[in-house]
């Protein structure tokens, strides 16, 4: 158990040789990475046998970093239900997207770099979820950002990528600093960065409430940076610039999670602060409805997939919002599955359509794309909500929990943002793999088996996953593991049948609009023209950032670009260098080589000498 | 006529020939105006008691130095013996220093003795000239080897360039 | 009556005299004068507190008579370098005598 650091250890060094030597290696090094997540996967599966085979709750070790004073940094694990199964989804999903990625990437520009960014994103992933103590989980946390920033602006050279890892990086950065405060007040309350330590003293009532509550939404913010929560989730469809097996691991599965990640790891927090918790499920509402409605309009692939995840996002933090962490963890696990397994798909199909994405040029690409049609279907099926499949499942228990710790708005709000989530599904699906081939679709064809046998082991997964919800057998049921015992699974039947129901209508809907044309999408865009526009113009919300931006950043960044340059600049540094240019120049008609101007400095020398003998000697004695 | 009158007629001749040093735009002038201070001030030594050192300077100065300077002017040449201004640029703060240090020095005395000591007294000719050459022998041999090694040194460097380099 | 402070005053006048003329004069010779002024004065000033002070040992004349001596060497000498000068320069106006430099 204690060997689990080796797991982000590993991918640290793959990082490290990968970058400096991987020209030389054979495969520009493409293999270290592998091998390196590889044995993060092995470890994984070691760590999880040794947890459940000793009935401990949690376990950790950690060792003293540095001390200042009243303040000490450890760096330390901790091994309970909550790490061993990010554990899992991070190893395994990139283990499967660096395989995929041998195939999409082969022949790039940099492949090496590509590798080893890859392996210092998951090196800081799995740090993340490990760590026991709030400053080595920001270290990671900030590291993680850094991973994504490289791999979104991977292809440098294109100004749009490069602008778009910039936007991720900026927005996330501003979540990051409240989450950077909300640790601090947390240290200065608590005098521990120890989590165990500071989930102790808070449920023992030594935190003020007032600041209890502003540090625990401070903390959100921070997941809010990282999770695409509304208002900064403006980054993440711009993040489709980057390479699609990166979206695929970055923006399905790992990244994204790790906000909710955050939540539920300080879960503790936000259960002594009921206001904090309801902040995150109004946000989370709120995200989840507006990822839903611009993921019907988009006509992008990648895209559309994008605003799916702030979506399901949303909808995790509402679970977590209504006070359930198995819910939302549930959820996670088949989210970071099944849209891991779009994702790829949709590499797939842009591999074989040359990389154009725009879903109205798409179609009919079923016939020619059999493996990853079939696989995509189950993906799209399983977060619609469809049983038997994951999503199913996961959708279920959050939608209960939401009935049982929040108002009846919230779940009226979210059944209909269930509805929508089939429904831009559909289109999608639809849209893209039925209907008449179109002219660019005519060279299409399957792509190697480097790619498929990837969604092919998601799609298993996606489909099967659902099943640890139950109690069968021995096993306690994934409600019961990740709370250790405390809160299994329950099944509320009429919510259920209602949620399938929807979901159903919903899937049904696009096939009719979709595939049967039954309603024109022209009418309905004609008739609703203002919400479209609204829409497909992302709620104006990058227009409202740039102009903040543009009005009042760029107005105080030039300010002190101004200051810099004239104060510090010119005046100080040149201005230096000028007055002693110039008080030499003036200086050096003191050595006129004319003795009697010499004569006069002896003759004024003297007397001032006379002077000072004469009146300040006898004063001072 | 008391010492105090005549005290002021040799000061005067020592002071207008000074001025006249440097104030003058003719330069044989200025010398000639130096030998009337260098009179002045032999006065004053007669009237301080210092008989001896009164005939020096007579014959030094007004004998020997005086000659000197007025041939070392007429080997030079000047253009400039009744022309041209006669001061270089720094005059005024040479004035202005001079002033001031006169000043400065006239009111330190004034200030620490105010006209107490009154007595004068001189040693005479026999006693200078006994501790001249006793107690002050060495000094008295060393001037004389400077007095040699001037004349020398004046020879060489006022002979060379004719010839060697 | 005479005091010291009157023979004083008038070496200082001399002296500073001197001293306007050393740092003012543009032609060579006239500077060296004006230096035989000081030295005058100096004396002056010497001779003056042997008498008034020194009833014993009357130092200052003796000493009065070693500045005589050196300042008639002093004169030669320098009159020779001026000689020297001129021919190498062929001026004695010290404004043009500024070798003294970098």
């Amino acid at each position: 158990m204690e060997l689990a650091w080796l797991a982000p250890a590993l991918n640290f060094a793959a990082f490290g040789v990968v970058s400096l030597f991987g020209k030389y290696l054979p495969g520009k090094g493409s293999f270290l990475s592998i091998l390196a997540i590889f044995g993060g996967f092995i470890l994984f599966g070691v760590v999880l046998a040794d947890y459940l085979g000793q009935k401990e709750d949690t376990l950790s070790f950690s060792r003293t970093w540095v001390e200042l004073g009243v303040a000490r940094i450890t760096w330390g694990m901790i091994i309970d239900p909550l790490s061993v199964i990010m554990l899992g989804i991070v190893s395994f999903v990139a283990l499967l997207v660096q395989v995929y990625s041998l195939g999409y990437m082969a022949g790039q520009e940099r492949f090496g770099w590509y590798f080893a960014a890859h392996s210092l994103f998951v090196a800081a992933m799995l740090t993340l979820v490990l760590a026991d103590n709030l400053i080595l989980l920001y270290i990671a946390w900030e590291l993680v950002g850094l991973g994504s920033y490289l791999l979104i602006g991977f292809w440098y050279e294109r100004p749009s990528a490069a602008e778009a890892a910039k936007k991720a990086f900026v927005t996330t950065r501003i979540g990051d600093v409240g989450l950077l405060i909300g640790i601090l007040m947390l240290f200065k309350a608590t005098g521990t960065f120890e989590m165990a330590g500071v989930f102790a003293a808070v449920e023992a009532g030594h935190v003020a409430p007032g600041a209890l509550t502003w540090a625990t939404i401070l903390i959100f913010a921070g997941a809010m940076g990282k999770s695409a929560q509304f208002p900064l989730h403006v980054w993440l469809p711009d993040a489709m610039e980057g390479p699609t097996p990166v979206s695929a691991l970055i923006h399905a599965a790992t990244m994204v999670a790790a906000g909710v990640f955050l939540v539920a790891r300080a879960f503790p927090l936000f259960e002594a602060a009921p206001d904090a918790r309801m902040v995150v499920a109004v946000i989370g509402l709120i995200t989840a409805g507006m990822g839903a409605t611009m993921a019907l309009v988009m006509t992008d692939l990648k895209r559309v997939l994008a605003y799916s995840t702030v979506s399901h996002l949303g909808f995790m933090m509402l679970a977590l919002g209504a006070g359930s962490v198995p819910a939302a963890i549930f959820h996670l696990l088949a989210h970071a599955f099944s849209k891991a397994l779009l994702f790829l798909g949709a590499g797939s199909v842009m591999h074989a359509m040359h990389d154009e994405t725009d879903i109205r040029k798409m179609g009919g690409l079923r016939k020619k794309m059999p493996i990853t049609a079939l696989t995509f279907t189950i993906g799209a099926l399983s977060l619609a909500g469809i049983p038997p499949l994951s999503g199913f499942f996961s959708k279920d228990e959050m939608l209960l929990a939401v009935f049982d710790g929040l108002s009846p708005a919230f779940l009226v709000l979210a059944l209909v943002i269930v509805l929508f989530s089939a429904l831009y599904m559909a289109r999608l699906l639809f849209t893209v793999f039925y209907g008449a081939s179109s002219p660019e679709a005519e060279h299409a064809h399957e792509s190697p088996s480097v790619m498929t046998l990837p969604l092919i082991i998601l799609a298993a997964g996606a489909a099967v996953v659902g099943f640890l919800a139950l109690e069968v057998g021995g096993y306690e049921g994934f409600g019961n593991f990740i709370t250790s015992g405390h809160h299994g699974f329950e099944v509320n039947l009429l919510l259920t049948v209602a949620a399938v129901v929807l979901a159903l209508v919903g899937f049904g809907l696009g096939y009719a609009i979709y595939v049967r044309k039954a309603l024109s999408t022209q009418a309905l865009m004609g008739q609703f023209g203002w919400v479209h526009k609204l829409l497909v113009n992302k709620y104006y919300m990058d227009h409202a950032y740039q102009w903040a931006i543009d009005r009042i950043v760029l107005v105080f960044a030039s300010f002190i670009g101004a200051f810099d340059r004239i104060v510090v600049n010119d005046m100080g540094v040149n201005g230096t260098a000028e007055t002693v240019k110039r008080s030499g120049f003036r200086i050096r008609y003191l050595e006129s080589g004319m003795v009697y101007n010499y004569a006069l400095a002896m003759a004024l020398g003297a007397a001032a000498v006379a002077l000072f003998w004469w009146l300040v000697i006898p004063r001072i004695g | 006529m008391t010492p105090l009158v005549l005290f002021y007629i040799a000061g005067a001749f020592a002071l207008g020939g000074a001025v006249g040093v440097v104030g003058t735009r003719n330069v044989v002038h200025a010398a000639l105006f130096l030998l009337v201070a260098l009179m002045g001030v032999a006065g004053i030594y007669l009237l301080l008691f210092a008989e001896f050192l009164a005939l020096v300077q007579v014959l030094l100065y007004g004998g020997a130095i005086i000659i000197v300077v007025l041939f070392a002017l007429m080997l030079t040449r000047l253009q400039e013996f009744s022309s041209g201004v006669m001061e270089n640029k720094q005059w005024p703060i040479a004035a202005l220093v001079s002033l001031g240090a006169f000043i400065l020095i006239s009111v330190a005395v004034a200030r620490s003795q105010g006209g107490a000591i009154t007595d004068r007294a001189g040693p005479g000719v026999l006693l200078l000239g006994e501790s001249l050459f006793t107690q002050w022998a060495i000094p008295f041999e060393v001037a004389s080897v400077l007095l040699l090694v001037a004349l020398i040194g004046a020879i060489v460097i006022a002979r060379s360039g004719e010839g060697e380099p | 009556m005479i005091t010291l402070v009157h023979v004083q005053v008038l070496s200082a006048g001399l002296f500073c005299i001197g001293l306007y003329g050393v740092l003012a004069r543009r032609n060579a010779v006239l500077v060296l004068l004006a230096i035989e002024l000081m030295l005058n004065a100096v004396n002056v000033n010497l001779v003056g507190i042997a008498a008034f002070v020194d009833h014993s040992k009357f130092l200052g004349q003796i000493i009065a008579v070693f500045v005589i001596t050196v300042a008639a060497a002093e004169v030669g000498l320098a009159l020779a370098i001026i000689l020297r000068l001129y021919r190498n320069k062929g001026t004695t106006n010290v404004d043009q005598l500024n070798l003294m430099k970098w």
